[in-house]
Parts: structure tokens; C-alpha cells; sequence
């Protein structure tokens, strides 16, 4: 974690988003632990952790529904126990559900939100209404809307008045697969063509990898570690490539591998573990020597590799894993 | 950053889009209607009252059947006074009953000094009621009067009748109306005070102050024409009578519906924004949160106002409407002091209006403050009425009952400005500004804890 901080603070980036040594108690529970992670303009960053690991309460703090116990959280450079009104005016947001005015309907709805923010012209309401693709049914009661309308809808006010940094809690909750879609293809939009600090939060890893370009992880209430997508990627792979031979000769084949690993798992099958560099050139070398002796290769593929998923879980369980 | 405006405009929108909110308004009109149904039901009573007795033939049977049982002393003048009368085809509320009384009864009471006149007196009596003929009755009795050295006053409103050319009622309708109704108020009192100062001391022990002030005011409304005071007409029970100006001034007990339908909206506005969800949107604007408060109080306080002028405006033209625009500029005379003030009818009924709604105000801030402390509209919308409809009940229960003065610290005790500025409140040494003190120690205190609970909340 020391490392990536230092990394990313050679880089030229800004930091929209900047949370120092952050602590919340509700109750006599205490539910973060000296949270410290900064987000970038122009990266969606990814906020992970299992349900209840302290996202909402973190989202809360940045957007000053809850008090801060202790630390300080500056948005575009303003504190926001210091300036709040300055601080608030840059973050647009989705806090938990997307719930709206029900008796109004979507544009009403905007215009609520557009009277609180300073200088939104009705053609701002109206290009925001077509970032999320509402246009059709913005004149309609909320009543009516699905939750992805809503989710849409959600998004349409938070980015009303152009903020630097847009909190998005469990965006994805309710939409359907092409909602998803959408809905990542946006957020990616925004924070590479706009230069917008996208934070969202989630408990599903799968989500984050297709969306983010860091991700942060949090579990019970203390920030494991902040991570690129690639370096989660490669830990997931390791340094090692494992293949599946179907082949008519088992034998033959461990006989002729020399020192790489495997493993028969049934008659025409063996796993094969190649490990170092030059993963590939071992591959194409041992393919050859297959069929320079007589093994009948059917098929060869790659081992299904380790899922995300499974080093995101390792991750939480494990406290933090050094990488890279 | 965000302009006040725009906020309370958000609130206004919010609010009025609501159904629920536009229901209010539709009882605030049907409350209109209802006053007007109640006040016609209750004219209609009246005028069919009034017309069963118009050409009523008094009837005497009672009358007759209790002297020729009961043989009381003078028994057969009485008889012979019912007979006349029958003779007479008197009809109910005829002066010619009075007169007649004033004819016959010189052996009945010889205590009164009224019944002192002439043989011939009476005689000429019996005439004027045969010949219909009221002047020569006011003539006679002003004459007997004179001659017997009674004082002015017995005989003021034959004199006052005569000198207008004002003929006595000859029907109950009649002798409600103006300008009878005033003359006769005038010489009621005009008579019990002469009895109290006469030497005999027939008179009871009165409150010579309240007459006096009974003869100013009448004497008052006589010399300027003043068909109407709204004073009398205030409400259903001032006068049997239902006009203009009874509707009108009556339509401001309609204040509690208004008072109820507030404290809904007071109750709900930051309640909902919980129970809905919305709170979320609404606080990460970049809006402190004291102006988002204050943007709703003010919406709900200046829509109560508005209510307020709706239901005036409405009763206003339901009244005109209904009962015609003939006494429109009637004003209301009171006594203080010794000196008649005059104010416009409609000024005073409007100054009841604001006078009224002092509770409501109230009661809409302490709805709006259990709303932001508790979150719950049930609750804030609950106690709040039950603390409007009750709370002077209980009060001056306390008061009255169980003799404890320290209720007069309640906000209870000192909402209803009238009663103090008359001092009917029921409290010793009442003041205005103590009323005014309380009212407003009670508001800030209110707003404080809506603003605490509001503010520092964690959402």
C-alpha cells in the first residue's frame, strides 16, 4: 500500500478526492479505521469490499450526510469541514438507492436538483437528460420509471453541475446485463473525455475489473490496499501457465516434458504447469516434440485461470497481499 | 451559494404537486360551502320563524285560563284587557299588547311608576288601539308622563318615535328589525336605570356602567343610521338574525381547518424527505443544511398564510354572494373607555382572522419540530393536534377547575390575543406583551429544536 501511494504521487495527476487517517464510530461501533486513499481525476476508481466493509459509510462522510469522527477529507482541494458548501458544489452523487420525488416526474426532478447548484441552464439539463439516455420518457412520473431508470436518472443529477468527482453507490444494483453495460461505457466516458474522478463503489469484483482502472478495497472498516486493474490481473494469473493436453498417450507425454509439472487427470488428459518466462516458447516447444513422436494432439487449452473474484476474496480474507 | 428563493420555490413545487396537498385546498372551499349550507339551514329556521308569527293572532287562552283559575288580585281587569285585546285581532308583537297593558293595569301594580295614568288617559288608550292609530298612543303616554313629573327617560322612546316618525312594531318581525331592535335595546336600559335612580328605589341592583354604555352605543348607531354592527353580528350567536356580516365574522372559527390541514404539511415536509428517501438528494447539494430548513419552515408557514387569505377571500365573496352586498360597509363599534371606536367591518373581521391564527402558527411550528426531531409525520402531525384541539381546553380546565394560575405560562393561555387585549383571558394582569412574550419565547424554542435535530443529524 506505502508503495502504491508513493507511486501515485509521482505521477502528475490531481487528486479529487483526497481522505487522510479517516475514523467513524456509529454508536459505540466503530465502523472505519483511519481510512487513507486518494482518487484521481480522470480514473474511475473502484471501491471494493464485502457488504457491510464500511462503503456506504465512506460515501456518506465524502458527501457530509454523516460527521466526521476524526481525519479529513478534501474534494477538489477543499476541505469539507472547512468549506463545505465549496467542497459539496464539486462531488455529484448516488448514495444508496436512487430514490427521487415520485409525484414529479424526471425533469422535475432535475430541476429540483438544477435550483440548488449554481448556473444550470435548461441545456444542460436537456444534454445530461442524453448522456443517460432518458430523453423519451423524462417527461414521465418517477412512479413509472424501472429501478434502471431511476439509476439513470440518478446519475443524470449528479452530473448536473459538472462535478469533479462522481460517487457512484452500487451503481449496478437492479440494472440488467445492458444496463450494466451502459452504465460502465458512460462512467468510463466521463472519467477518460471529461476528466472527471469517478469513484464507485461495489461488492462484486467482476464489475470493477471491466470498469475501473484502480481499485480500492476496503474490509471491515480498514483499507486493505489500492490497486491498478493490471496488478490484480497478474496476481490472478501468477507467473505460471497451466495447460490442459487431450491426447491418446498420457505416458508419452509426461515422459517427454522434462522438468515442467503435471498432473493425469484421466486417461487422455494431463495438465501441464509451465512456469518462468517464455511461458509461450515452452508451449510451442513441447507441442512440436508431441507430435515429432507420434502423440495424436487433439486439443490443447489453457488452464481456466485464477478468477478475480477469488483474489479479491483471498484479499479480504487474507488482510492484504503485496503486489508487485 | 444556492439562493433562498430557489429553495422555498423547491419546496412550494415539491408540496404542491402533491395530490395530497391540493385535497387541502379543496377542503378549505368545501369548509366554505358547509358554512354557507349551516348558515342557510339556519336563516331558513328563523325566517320561517318569523313568518309563523307574523299574522299570528296573539293568543291569550293561557293567559285567560290562569286568571279565571287563580282569581289573583285585579284577576277581572285582566280578563277584561284579554277580551279588548281579542276584540282587537292583536297580532304577536304588536304594540297594541303593551299598550293595552298601560290601559288596564292601574289597579295591578301599583308599584310601578308607569301605571299612574288618567282615567281619561286610559280611555283615549283603548281609542288609539281600536283606531291603529300609534302616534296618539306615543302622544298620550309622553302627555301622562309629563303631567306626572316622571323623568324623561320612562317616556324617551315615545318622544324619540314621534319626533321620527318611527311607527311602533306591529309584528316580532318588525320589532327585531332596525331601527326598533335598537330603540328598544336603548329603552330597556333607559327604563332600568331610571327605576334604579328613581326615589321609590324599585330598581334592582344593576350595572349602571354597562347601561350607560348599552344608551351610548344605541343612541350612537340611531343618530348615524347604523343598521349593522358588525360587533353584534359576529358570529351565529351574536343575533337570531343570519346577514352578511354573521357569515362572514362566523367563517373565522374555519381557522382550525386551517390549523389542521398546516399542520399536515408542517408535519410531513421534512418527515417525508425521510420516509421517501429523497433526504440523500436533497442534503448533498451544496446547500447548508440550516438553509434547506429554513427554506421549508418558510413554505410551510407563508402556505398556512395563504390558506389563511383563502379562506378569507372565499368566505368574503361566499358571504356577498348569499346574503347581498347591502351592509358591505357596516363597521364595528365598541365601547372603551366612554368612547365609541369605529372600525371597518371588514378590517375587524381580518384582524380576527390574524388574531386566530396565532394558535395555528404555533402549533405549525411545534408539527414542524417533532417532525425534523422524530422523522415522523404520524407522530409530529398526532401531538400537534391533539395539542391544538385540546391544549386550551386543558388549560383553562386548570385554570378554572384546580385553581393553578402557573398556566398561565402556557403557550395555551396566551395565543387567543383577543381575549387578552379584553381581558377575558380569565388571568389576572394579563398583558399583551406577556401574551406576545410567551408566544414568541415558544416559537424560538420550537425552531431551536427543529434546527438541532435538523443540522447535527446523521443521516
Amino acid at each position: 500500500m506505502e508503495e502504491n501511494i508513493k507511486k501515485n504521487e509521482g505521477s502528475a495527476k490531481k487528486a479529487a478526492l483526497s481522505i487522510k487517517n479517516l475514523n467513524k464510530s456509529l454508536g459505540r461501533r466503530q465502523i472505519l479505521h483511519d481510512i487513507s486513499f486518494d482518487a484521481y481525476e480522470g480514473e474511475v476508481f473502484g471501491f471494493l469490499g464485502p457488504n457491510g466493509a464500511g462503503k456506504t459509510t465512506t460515501i456518506k462522510l465524502i458527501t457530509g450526510l454523516l460527521n466526521i469522527d476524526e481525519g479529513n477529507i478534501e474534494i477538489g482541494g477543499y476541505s469539507l469541514k472547512k468549506n463545505y458548501e465549496k467542497a459539496l458544489g464539486s462531488i455529484g452523487g448516488i448514495v444508496e438507492n436512487p430514490e427521487m420525488y415520485k409525484h414529479l416526474t424526471g425533469m422535475e426532478n432535475l430541476k429540483q436538483y438544477a435550483r440548488m447548484r449554481d448556473n444550470i441552464t435548461n441545456e444542460r439539463i436537456e444534454e445530461v437528460v442524453k448522456i443517460v439516455g432518458l430523453s423519451n420518457r423524462i417527461n414521465e412520473k418517477i412512479k413509472r420509471y424501472s429501478l434502471g431508470m431511476r439509476q439513470r436518472l440518478g446519475v443524470a443529477q449528479a452530473l448536473l453541475h459538472r462535478p469533479r468527482l462522481l460517487l457512484l453507490d452500487e451503481p449496478t444494483n437492479g440494472l440488467d446485463p445492458a444496463g450494466i453495460k451502459e452504465l460502465r461505457d458512460i462512467l468510463k466516458k466521463l472519467a477518460h473525455e471529461e476528466n472527471i474522478c469517478v469513484l464507485v463503489s461495489s461488492h462484486l469484483m467482476s464489475e470493477m475489473e471491466l470498469m475501473c482502472d484502480r481499485v480500492g478495497i476496503i474490509n471491515n472498516g480498514k483499507m486493505v490496499g489500492v490497486y491498478t486493474v493490471e496488478e490484480m490481473i497478474r496476481e490472478s494469473s501468477g507467473d505460471n501457465a497451466e495447460y490442459i493436453y487431450n491426447v491418446d498417450n498420457t505416458e508419452k507425454v509426461s515422459a517427454l516434458l522434462g522438468n515442467a509439472e503435471y498432473r493425469i487427470s484421466d486417461e487422455n488428459y494431463i495438465e501441464v504447469t509451465f512456469s518462468g518466462d517464455d511461458t509461450e516458447e515452452k508451449l510451442a516447444e513441447l507441442n512440436r516434440k508431441l507430435i515429432e513422436n507420434g502423440v495424436k494432439l487433439y486439443t490443447v487449452s489453457p488452464k481456466e485461470k485464477k478468477k478475480l473474484e477469488d483474489v479479491f476474496i483471498e484479499i479480504t480474507q487474507s488482510g492484504g497481499v503485496q503486489i508487485g | 451559494m444556492a439562493k433562498m428563493h430557489k429553495l422555498i420555490q423547491n419546496e412550494y413545487i415539491k408540496t404542491w404537486k402533491k395530490l395530497a396537498t391540493k385535497m387541502l385546498f379543496v377542503i378549505i372551499v368545501l369548509a366554505v360551502a358547509a358554512l354557507v349550507v349551516i348558515s342557510k339551514l339556519i336563516d331558513y329556521d328563523y325566517k320561517k320563524y318569523l313568518n309563523e308569527v307574523k299574522n299570528e293572532a296573539a293568543d291569550f287562552s293561557y293567559a285567560i285560563k290562569e286568571a279565571e283559575t287563580k282569581k289573583y288580585p285585579g284577576y277581572e281587569t285582566d280578563l277584561e284587557k284579554y277580551e279588548f285585546l281579542l276584540d282587537n285581532n292583536v297580532t304577536v308583537g304588536s304594540w297594541k299588547i303593551q299598550a293595552a297593558s298601560e290601559a288596564y293595569s292601574y289597579e295591578v301594580n301599583k308599584k310601578s311608576v308607569t301605571y299612574n295614568h288618567s282615567a281619561e288617559t286610559r280611555a283615549k288608550m283603548l281609542q288609539s288601539i281600536e283606531k291603529d292609530d300609534w302616534k296618539k298612543f306615543c302622544e298620550l303616554m309622553v302627555q301622562s308622563m309629563k303631567s306626572q313629573g316622571k323623568p324623561e327617560d320612562y317616556y324617551w322612546e315615545y318622544q324619540y318615535r314621534l319626533n321620527k316618525n318611527i311607527p311602533l312594531p306591529d309584528t316580532t318581525a318588525d320589532m327585531l328589525e332596525y331601527p326598533n331592535d335598537v330603540i328598544r335595546s336603548v329603552a330597556g336600559a333607559k327604563n332600568v336605570l331610571a327605576d334604579y335612580n328613581s326615589e321609590e328605589g324599585i330598581g334592582d341592583a344593576i350595572d349602571t356602567k354597562t347601561h350607560d354604555e348599552m344608551i351610548a352605543m344605541g343612541m350612537y348607531r340611531l343618530e348615524n343610521n347604523l343598521k349593522v354592527n358588525v360587533l353584534e353580528n359576529k358570529d351565529f350567536l351574536g343575533t337570531g338574525e343570519i346577514n352578511f356580516w354573521t357569515v362572514f365574522g362566523q367563517s373565522s372559527s374555519l381557522i382550525t381547518v386551517v390549523g389542521v390541514l398546516i399542520i399536515i404539511v408542517a408535519g410531513s415536509s421534512v418527515a417525508n424527505e425521510f420516509s421517501q428517501g429523497t433526504i440523500k438528494f436533497l442534503l448533498i447539494n451544496p446547500v447548508k443544511r440550516w438553509k434547506i430548513l429554513v427554506s421549508k419552515y418558510v413554505m410551510c408557514i407563508s402556505m398556512g398564510f395563504l390558506m389563511v387569505l383563502l379562506l378569507f377571500v372565499l368566505s368574503l365573496l361566499a358571504s356577498m354572494i348569499f346574503y347581498g352586498t347591502d351592509t358591505l360597509g357596516s363597521s364595528c363599534l365598541e365601547l372603551k373607555n366612554n368612547e365609541i371606536l369605529i372600525e371597518n367591518g371588514i378590517a375587524y373581521v381580518f384582524k380576527n382572522y390574524m388574531y386566530r391564527s396565532v394558535e395555528v402558527l404555533v402549533m405549525a411550528t411545534l408539527a414542524f419540530a417533532i417532525s425534523s426531531v422524530a422523522k415522523n409525520s404520524a407522530m409530529a402531525i398526532g401531538i400537534s393536534l391533539f395539542a391544538m384541539l385540546m391544549g386550551s381546553s386543558i388549560t383553562s380546565l386548570l385554570k378554572t377547575e384546580l385553581q393553578q394560575d402557573w398556566v398561565r405560562y402556557l403557550v395555551f393561555a396566551n395565543t387567543d390575543f383577543s381575549s387578552v387585549i379584553n381581558g377575558t383571558s380569565g388571568f389576572a394582569n394579563h398583558s399583551l406583551g406577556f401574551a406576545i412574550g410567551v408566544v414568541v419565547i415558544h416559537l424560538v424554542v420550537f425552531f431551536l429544536i427543529a434546527w438541532d435535530g435538523f443540522t447535527k443529524r446523521e443521516i
